[in-house]
């Protein structure tokens, strides 16, 4: 079941990969897979076959990629987890292989052209309009005031709904500062240059006000679902399913865009900053004091990896990917590790690595030893794998429970404190669950 | 009006900017009244930093092509009738004239070229 579900919500993303870098082999602001061309290029025979090269191989990748999803959805039994972080660093990394060699030739294909541009040279338009205004920042204040509203009727939750407006602040900020504001010049006709601006920087905008939004929506699903489970869920899901949607759409039209206003250009002189673009992903330019960039297609922005945060930022992020598949062995080791549990005059214990819970026996107020799980039982924060449910919980019966089990392996102790609070425990061994069952009715005395 | 900056050049990069900017007074690409781009906009955009930038202005406004405003930013400064030659521009031709004579270019020769120059930069 684990399977079908990290496989299946990310089945797809091979295909969006795809789609966005064949994508790429329109001519935009006079670039293709990276690389700056004339006009002339559009037409000619080897720019045109390598280009198609290009989404062959990107195709076969992809179709490579979800059929190895689909396996393993299926047929893995064990190391879900390492082989599904393994898995994803493929989809994040191999398109990216066709696309490299594919810049690589371009540019081989341009230099022999005699297509090139003087190197470390930078154009600007003294009539551009560089300063446009973002979206109101304003706007951004009602969906922070709304993330927090469900404290008002669940305070058990109240730093995830706090959690949710600061992220619709953090976005506002995002909105204002991960941007730079210079004018998307193409070539020297400056309406086509103001026009691509404007366009950017409204979409850009946008983007991020819709995005505080869904974070504003998304806590009061999270609050709804406290009340009114699975309804809060289920609202969740189709948010991000919405937002997903709403952001590949708003890039490709930003795409289309910028594709439609460049096509005429080309002939005469163009901007040209290839010689700053490493294999047309990363930007790397000494001479600039900035470490935000735009990226030049699309809506995006990337950093500076000559700056030192820029280098630091390219870096976290390598390290991040080179770190999944062990994080991948880990989450596997979590799901199997032992529960330990010990039962003495005083105190009962259970454990699951760094998690630890004590009840005094003085405290119980009630046991149950319990056949089946409590009914409608979901996780609110903590953990949920196949093999192992901790943290903080909800179900029917209990309302918020803490929650200690493998579900695989029954029976299960029901505890009640004298202060109202439920606790739902069990081990890997449904033999020694029971044990501790009589040794805590023997010490409570029930 | 494009300006370009070169960072191979060993020209430095605000006498770029101040010398582009004055042949684009010159051949009437930047017309009397014209807004320049702000000093950060132009350090933004460009990647050049603001005190560079700043620099550039400050001598362009020393030498009367441009006024600064705190408000509009900088503009191009309306000539007034017969506002005459400054004696820096006077120094600077005189040194120019000077390197023409000893490349041995003689006086009408000199003149031609100055001819061609004023064609070249003439607004279509």
């Amino acid at each position: 079941m684990m399977n079908m579900i990290i496989f299946g919500s990310m089945i797809w993303i091979p295909a969006l990969i795809a789609y966005m870098l064949i994508n790429e082999t329109k001519f935009k602001k006079n670039i293709v897979i990276g690389v700056t061309l004339p006009k002339e290029a559009r037409e000619d025979e080897t720019v045109l076959r390598i280009l198609g090269t290009f989404r062959k191989q990107e195709i076969l990748i992809c179709v490579i990629l979800m059929a190895l999803g689909v396996l393993c959805m299926f047929f893995v039994k064990s190391f879900s987890f390492t082989i599904f972080m393994i898995w994803t660093l493929m989809c994040v990394g191999a398109p990216y292989i066709p696309y490299i060699l594919t810049n690589i030739r371009l540019k081989e294909y341009k230099q022999a052209k005699g297509w090139g541009a003087p190197k470390r040279a930078v154009y600007t338009d003294t009539a551009a309009q560089v300063h446009i205004d973002p979206v109101n920042s304003w706007l951004f204040l009602p969906p922070c005031i709304i993330a927090a509203i469900p404290v008002l009727w669940d305070r058990s939750m109240w730093f995830l709904y706090v959690l949710f407006a600061v992220l619709c602040v953090l976005f506002w900020l995002s909105c204002r500062w991960l941007y730079r504001n210079k004018p998307e010049m193409v070539d020297e006709n400056t309406d086509i240059t103001n026009s691509l601006s404007r366009m950017r920087r409204y979409n850009w905008s946008k983007m991020w006000l819709v995005c505080s939004w869904l974070m504003a929506l998304m806590s009061l699903c999270a609050g709804i679902d406290i009340k009114w489970s699975p309804w809060g869920w289920i609202a969740a899901m189709v948010l991000i399913v919405l937002l997903t949607v709403y952001a590949i759409r708003i890039e490709m039209k930003t795409r289309a865009v910028q594709e439609k206003l460049t096509k005429d250009s080309g002939e005469d002189w163009y901007v040209d900053e290839d010689d700053r673009w490493l294999y047309g992903l990363l930007y790397y330019n000494p001479d600039d004091s900035r470490t935000i960039i735009n990226n030049r297609v699309g809506l995006n922005s990337t950093v500076n990896i000559a700056r030192p945060l820029g280098k630091l930022l390219i870096g976290m992020t390598a390290l991040i990917l080179a770190v999944l598949p062990f994080m991948g062995i880990y989450f596997d080791q979590i799901d199997t590790k032992p529960i330990r549990a010990e039962v003495s005059a005083e105190t009962f214990e259970i454990k699951n690595g760094i998690t630890d819970y004590k009840i005094s026996i003085a405290e119980i107020d009630s046991l149950e030893l319990r056949e089946n799980l409590l009914t409608n039982l979901r996780r609110r924060a903590g953990t949920g794998m196949e093999h192992l449910l901790k943290g903080s919980f909800s179900a029917d019966e209990t309302g918020n429970v803490t929650v200690l089990i493998d579900p695989t392996v029954e029976p299960y102790i029901l505890i009640q404190t004298e202060d109202g609070k439920y606790w739902f425990f069990g081990t890997r061994d449904g033999e020694m669950t029971e044990q501790l069952f009589e040794q805590l009715k023997e010490y409570t005395g029930q | 009006m494009i300006l370009k900056f070169d960072f191979e050049s060993s020209e430095p990069l605000y006498m770029q900017i101040r010398n582009q900017i004055v042949v684009g007074i010159g051949e009437g690409r930047l017309k009397p009244g014209e807004k320049l781009p702000t000093i950060r906009a132009l350090a933004e955009e460009s990647g050049i930093n603001m005190m560079t930038v700043s620099k550039a202005y400050q001598m362009l406004k020393q030498e009367g092509f441009i006024v600064t405003d705190r408000r509009s930013g900088a503009i191009v400064k309306r000539r007034e009738d017969n506002a005459g030659v400054s004696e820096s521009t006077m120094k600077a031709l005189r040194i120019s004239f000077s390197e023409l004579r000893a490349a041995g270019l003689d006086k009408k020769e000199i003149i031609d070229l100055c001819e061609k120059i004023c064609e070249e930069g003439e607004v279509k």
